[in-house]
This record gives C-alpha cells, sequence and structure tokens, in this order.
C-alpha cells in the first residue's frame, strides 16, 4: 500500500536569467510505514520535490508535468482549500533549521496547542493538553518544560518542540527536510534515533531529504539519490549502499572520509554540477562521469530496473 | 629526547579566554562565559592538527587566538618560541604574513565587491610585495594551485559568479599567496558539499605536502579530521578532553565524552537501525558546576568525585592523552 506517489514530475522555475530545469520526471512511491530517504547536494531538486508535494512552490515554479498521488487523489489539482486540509492533518513537514521558526514570545507548549487547534476546531482545551503530553512523550520532551519560552530550550529541544508540532494532527507522513543539519552530532543522533522509533512504532511513513548519504543510511529502508533534478537511482538503502549502479552514487559514496576501517584516499567526483539553466542535453552527469560512453553526451539514459527493486538512470544501467 | 630537541611551531599554555556578555536594554548583565578553561597544547612543525569539537566548544575560539584576532584573558600563546601578546611593529607583521586562516563560510568571508584578482592580491599590496608584474604572475600560480584553471578566466570574476566550492579555493589561494608557514583552517568544507568537500579535502594535502605546511584544522567532524589529521584534539565547553595521535584518538578513545561522540556520528557502516534505544532526556547544556567536568551530566561513567572536580590530563598511553577520573583508579 502507497501512502504517496510521486509520477513523472518535472517543475521549472521562471527566473529573469531563464528557466530552471529544477526537476525532471521523478517518479516514486512512499509506501505505508516506511521510511524513503532523498539523498543529494544543493541544487538538485530535493526540496522542491518536497515543496511541491506540501503545495508550498514559490509563484515562480511551474509544474510542467506529473502527478503527486496522496492515496490515489491528486494534490497538484487541488485548490488552496483543500491544500489546506490535506497539509498539516495529513502530510506534515519539518523544515531545515525549523527549530528557529518558532516564535520567541509565545511559551512552546502554546505553539504546539495553537497548531493542533487551528486544524482540529472541536478539539476541547482539556483533549488538547492531553495531546499535547502524548507529544511530549513522543518526541522526548519533559512536559513540564511547556511553559518554557523557545530561548529557553536547546538547539535539539526546540527541534523535537517543532516535530511535536508537526505531529501534532497525527499525520499519515511525515516530511523531514534535513531534520539535524543544524545540530550538534550527538543530539541530531537523538533526534533521528527518535523520529526512527516514531516510524517503526507509530507507523508513520517518513521521506527524508538530506544531503548528508550517513542519515540516510541510518534511518531509511529506501532511498532515492537525485542529481541535478533527476532521480539517477531507487532501491533498498543496503542494495544502493553495497552495490551502487550508477556513476554517481558511486561518486558521491567515495567522497566522505570514513571513520571506521582502512584508511583510504578520496576519490572525489571532478568537476561541479551543471547550471540547470542549460543542463547537458543526454545524461546530466555525463560531463563529470568517469564512465562514460559514446551515446552518454548526446541520448538520455533509459530509467531502468536493473534487480526487483533497483532502478538506475544510466545508459550503462544493466551490467 | 626526540621531542625535546624540536622546537613545537605553536604553543598553548593553559589559556583561558572570558566573554564578558555585553549589557543590552533589556538585559543587563549576564555575566561571564569562559569560551576556554585552562587549554594547553602544541602543535609541531609540519603536522596537521585537528581540534575537534561541538558547537560551543571554543574550538574557534583557539582559533583567533593563534591567528592573533583575539588575546588571551590569562595564559600565553606561543608563535615559534615567541609570545604573541608581546608583537609589535615589525614584529607583528612578519607574524602576519607567516599565519593565515581560512573561514568557515566562503560566501561571507570573501568581500563582495573585489574580483578574484583584488581579493587574492591584497595581501602581497599590505605586505608590499614585489612589483605589479611580480605580483600579477603570483596570483596567477596561487590561483592555479589551487584549481582555478586557466586562472585568466576566474581572475576579473566576482564572488557571486562563482560556486561555493570556487569561492572557498579563492579564499585558500588568499591565505597561501604569502607562503605562510602555519595555516588556521575553521572548518573550511562544512558548507560545501560532499563531492567538493572531498576535492578541498585532498587540495589542503597536496598544499601542506608541497609547502610543508603546518595546519591547525578546526572541525565538528571526525571522519574529516581522522582523514586530514597527524593528531586530534578533542574540546568540550573549553576544556581538552583528549588528545592524541589520531589513529589512537579514533581506534581507542578513551574519554567518555570522545566515546559517545564517535557512537553518534552517523556513518555509511551503519544501516536501518531496528529500534534506537530511547534517547535520556537530558539534552545538553545542563550547565555544569563550576571546576566539575564539563562532561559530568552527560556521561555514563559520571561519579561523584566527576562533579567535584575535573581530572587534569594524563597520558594514558605514549603520546595519548585524556582528561577523567578513569584512568586514575
Amino acid at each position: 500500500m502507497n501512502v504517496l506517489e510521486v509520477k513523472d514530475l518535472t517543475v521549472q522555475y521562471l527566473t529573469s536569467r531563464g528557466r530552471v530545469h529544477a526537476v525532471e520526471g521523478i517518479s516514486w512511491e512512499l509506501r505505508q510505514a516506511e521510511a524513503l530517504g532523498i539523498v543529494g547536494e544543493s541544487g538538485c531538486g530535493k526540496t522542491t520535490v518536497a515543496m511541491a508535494i506540501m503545495g508550498l512552490l514559490p509563484s515562480n515554479a511551474q509544474v510542467v508535468e506529473g502527478k503527486i498521488l496522496l492515496e490515489g487523489r491528486d494534490l497538484l489539482l487541488l485548490d488552496a482549500e483543500e491544500m489546506r486540509t490535506i497539509r498539516w492533518k495529513r502530510i506534515a513537514m519539518v523544515f531545515q533549521a525549523a527549530m528557529n521558526a518558532l516564535n520567541p514570545v509565545h511559551r512552546v507548549g502554546d505553539q504546539i496547542l495553537e497548531a493542533m487547534m487551528a486544524h482540529d476546531g472541536e478539539l476541547s482545551e482539556k483533549e488538547a493538553q492531553r495531546r499535547l503530553e502524548e507529544l511530549c512523550a513522543m518526541v522526548g520532551l519533559d512536559p513540564r518544560r511547556m511553559k518554557d519560552y523557545p530561548h529557553q530550550f536547546s538547539g535539539g529541544m526546540r527541534q523535537r518542540a517543532v516535530i511535536a508540532m508537526a505531529l501534532a494532527c497525527n499525520p499519515t507522513m511525515l516530511i523531514a527536510d534535513e531534520p539535524t543539519t543544524a545540530l550538534d552530532v550527538m543530539v541530531a543522533d537523538q533526534i533521528l534515533g527518535q523520529l526512527r522509533r516514531l516510524q517503526l512504532e507509530m507507523g508513520l511513513a517518513i521521506l527524508y531529504i538530506s544531503h548528508d548519504i550517513s542519515v540516510i543510511a541510518r534511518s531509511c529502508d529506501r532511498m532515492g539519490v537525485m542529481y541535478a533534478g533527476q532521480m539517477v537511482e531507487l532501491g533498498d538503502t543496503d542494495e544502493i549502499l553495497d552495490r551502487p549502479l550508477h556513476p554517481y552514487t558511486r561518486g558521491l559514496m567515495r567522497s566522505y572520509p570514513k571513520l571506521r576501517g582502512p584508511k583510504t584516499k578520496l576519490e572525489p567526483i571532478p568537476g561541479e554540477p551543471p547550471n540547470l539553466m542549460d543542463p547537458p542535453p543526454g545524461c546530466r552527469f555525463c560531463p563529470r562521469c568517469p564512465d562514460k560512453g559514446a551515446s552518454c553526451p548526446t541520448e538520455r539514459p533509459p530509467w531502468i530496473q536493473a534487480k526487483e527493486g533497483h532502478w538506475v538512470l544510466c545508459h550503462k544501467g544493466e551490467v | 629526547m626526540e621531542r625535546e630537541e624540536r622546537e613545537p611551531m605553536v604553543v598553548f599554555d593553559e589559556v583561558v579566554k572570558v566573554y564578558r556578555a555585553t549589557q543590552s536594554l533589556l538585559r543587563r548583565s549576564r555575566g561571564e562565559v569562559r569560551a576556554l578553561d585552562g587549554v594547553s597544547f602544541a602543535i609541531q612543525k609540519g603536522e596537521i592538527f585537528a581540534l575537534v569539537g561541538e558547537s560551543g566548544s571554543g574550538k574557534t575560539t583557539c582559533g583567533r587566538l593563534l591567528v592573533h584576532l583575539e588575546s588571551p584573558s590569562s595564559g600565553r600563546v606561543l608563535f615559534q618560541g615567541q609570545d604573541l601578546a608581546t608583537l609589535r611593529g615589525r614584529s607583528l607583521r612578519e607574524f602576519r604574513r607567516r599565519v593565515q586562516m581560512i573561514f568557515q563560510d566562503p560566501y561571507q568571508s570573501l568581500n563582495p565587491q573585489l574580483t578574484v584578482f583584488q581579493t587574492v592580491v591584497e595581501p602581497l599590496v599590505v605586505q608590499r610585495w614585489g612589483s605589479h608584474e611580480d605580483r600579477e604572475q603570483r596570483v596567477v600560480e596561487a590561483l592555479e594551485e589551487v584549481g582555478l584553471r586557466p586562472a585568466r578566466d576566474f581572475m576579473f570574476r566576482y564572488p557571486h559568479q562563482l560556486s561555493g566550492g570556487q569561492r572557498q579555493r579563492v579564499a585558500i589561494a588568499r591565505a597561501m599567496i604569502l607562503e605562510p608557514q602555519l595555516v588556521v583552517a575553521d572548518e573550511p568544507v562544512s558548507m560545501l558539499d560532499a563531492s567538493i568537500q572531498a576535492q578541498l579535502l585532498n587540495m589542503l594535502l597536496e598544499l601542506k605536502e608541497r609547502h610543508s605546511l603546518t595546519l591547525l584544522f578546526i572541525t565538528h567532524d571526525l571522519a574529516s579530521a581522522r582523514y586530514l589529521a597527524d593528531r586530534i584534539c578533542v574540546i568540550y565547553n573549553g576544556r581538552i578532553m583528549e588528545q592524541g595521535p589520531t589513529d589512537l584518538v579514533i581506534e581507542n578513545p578513551l574519554h567518555p565524552y570522545t566515546k559517545a561522540l564517535l557512537r553518534a556520528v552517523p556513518t555509511v557502516d551503519r544501516r536501518k537501525e531496528e529500534l534506537p534505544p530511547p534517547a535520556c532526556p537530558v539534552d545538553s547544556f545542563l550547565a555544569p558546576k563550576e571546576a566539575a567536568c564539563p562532561f559530568y551530566s552527560r556521561c555514563p561513567d559520571c561519579t561523584s568525585r566527576c562533579m567535584e572536580k575535573e581530572a587534569p590530563l594524563a597520558e594514558v598511553e605514549k603520546d595519548h592523552y585524556s582528561a577523567c577520573f578513569l584512568h586514575y583508579g
């Protein structure tokens, strides 16, 4: 059973300098109670995908093609009012550096209660208070601290509060966009552990978005790799990390210094990502690819299922 | 024996740095913050010394003290045997030539109104180095060395016309142009994408070899510290917790803090956790009592002794130091 299906999604931005091909023809599905991670470097389009799902694309963005199906219903066809009923109640999102978005002059607990009431007008104060305590337990906050103001919280506690707020309306799925990027290692570790518990124990489907492959490795059942607006590889996390098929995924994995095992020389991917105003006509990774063939510069690579459930966008994908 | 003969390039001697919180209209005085609390270490010539810590640990303060952007509240910082506090006039100018810094954020550290050429040539002008032609030649060399080739394509661009990785290369070229002996690199790659990070880490290693540089590498990332550094110093709350050769610190961490840090680092080898243990309710920033071990409130091995005083750094195995009572038996 799929919670969310993204089909052939293509998003472009119109800017004064031209049309940016930000997301091109990507498809994936988020299954019930699973964690799916999208990893990619800045500008690869991963946040654009999240914003498209939430219906929060900026006004210069154009969805050229595609569907986003939530239990069979295309979110892209909904009007603003209908979308409002979906957002937070069905799909909630924890934004990048969201902990800084808490209102400094309101108590943390009041802000979470407000999120609850705004989306469920029939909730009594008593029920809301009980729900607040549940939420605190879910994210690992001391309910007695709910009377505090955000500045009395550490960064990690603020991030927990923001996650509690996202869960306030009991959503079916959560989008976590770089949920721990601004946090210290140990705090980040706790938050990722907490999110994993929520997913496994409560059956919450989570879409993780991160630039950090190790965050995805640890938290996600399946993962997708994006490069220059395209999904270049999709499959089971272990399968991709142990047997990456796309040259970009392989290059990315060789770019991270390792903390364990023998010390090996990093082999960075040469060059930089292409300008998405004028992406390469064939494979977008071709200019940086060590394994490119004759057709790669001119022909678009096919999206191939190389193995059961393991997809790759590459001319040499069948290897 | 050998160690005594080699004079360290840098010595931090019981350095304390106290910042006084500024008074504002709403808040009067919030007292003082001890950013560094008695920090001592030495950096040998030609080594890469990594200072690893979380935010607020004092690692950046160490870097700023070493390039003499700030002065210690007490204790001394020595460069080639000379106390930075005594530098004046010519000797200060000479120090500024020999020691350079690379900052974290290449979006903020470059002046947006200067071209790449102007940014990179500036130190030469300040130091009154060579003729105009010599300087131009030198800038071309420096840019090509950091991988901005051909240099003429980049020299007249402004920062906004460069990618993050290219900007950081410009910042490195500027730092390298006076052929410094010591470079302080404060999180030089943490703002960049992984593939670009790897390019720059390799470049720092090459520069170090080619110019026999000494490098203070300040980072929150243990994996990149392991990749670059000869020795690692772990700092927490303004105090050194552990220090030693890289392989020993990573493979045989002694201090509970280092152990916790190493456990927490996500790696690609750590997969799809089944059910992580519930987090302990203490999140961080439980203000430790004065003179207690700064880690005691989060430490699994904490004893009553740890709350009363901190353990001094002890050499547990050769060259490998840890500040914990565990090692005192």
